[in-house]
């Protein structure tokens, strides 16, 4: 069972995991600017810079695809969920957090 | 679509498709605590950056606590994802809540070393 029973508007949601997906993409573009000004010194600060803005292109570069994805999903009735972009992001996320482990305690 | 990994072929076999609207909240939901996690990761960075008034093995272990929070929660909002993206699909109730304890009491943590290191600074 796929469609919900209840009249509703598809449309909504999907903008709002966009939107969130955007979210996501300036958070990291956030920490990757807020590294920016000790990414002279560690080179540590720099690979972390690098990666957190390469995260963010990425996510942003490729929301409107997903959107379309999504949409296209919704409309054939197939599953809607993005376990390899999920995936990405957790792997992303959790470089991010060791290389600024490594340069904040050394 | 592209080949998909096996983990996610045998998630997309199990159960039906849920309601995608749960699939969309499950997937906002993870993407905030993927914030929140940048958030902690961000605090850290500052903490290091800025809290020159500490000394600096103070400023060293809050940093790197606050990082580490980040870090070990952007791990469990995946899991928390994946086990509640099977809930769905099998039609079972969503797994409890684990992610708010650990940024509860990591947060205390945080916050009482920040306060000792003020005091003692």
């Amino acid at each position: 069972m796929t469609a919900p029973q209840e009249p509703w508007d598809p449309g909504l949601q999907n903008e709002r995991t966009t939107l969130a997906w955007v979210r996501s993409a300036l958070s990291f573009a956030a920490v990757g600017t807020l590294v920016a000004k000790q990414a002279g010194g560690a080179a540590t600060f720099g690979v972390l810079m690098v990666l957190a803005l390469l995260t963010a292109t990425l996510m942003a570069a490729t929301a409107e695809r997903r959107h379309h994805g999504r949409e296209g999903a919704l409309r054939s009735s197939r599953s809607v969920a993005a376990p390899l972009p999920i995936l990405g992001t957790t792997v992303a996320t959790v470089a991010v957090a060791a290389l600024a482990f490594v340069a904040v305690t050394t | 679509m592209s080949r998909r990994p096996s983990w996610a072929q045998r998630l997309q076999e199990q159960g039906s498709d849920p309601d995608p609207r749960f699939s969309f909240a499950n997937e906002r939901t993870f993407l905030a605590w993927i914030r929140t996690s940048l958030a902690l990761v961000a605090a850290g960075v500052g903490v290091d950056a800025f809290a020159t008034d500490i000394p600096a093995w103070g400023r060293r272990s809050l940093a790197g606590l606050l990082v580490l929070l980040g870090g070990v929660l952007s791990t469990f909002a995946f899991r928390r994802w994946l086990r509640s993206e099977q809930a769905l699909r099998a039609k079972r109730p969503l797994p409890t809540n684990q992610l708010a304890p650990v940024i509860g009491y990591g947060l205390t943590l945080g916050a009482v070393l920040a306060v000792a290191l003020i005091m003692l600074g």
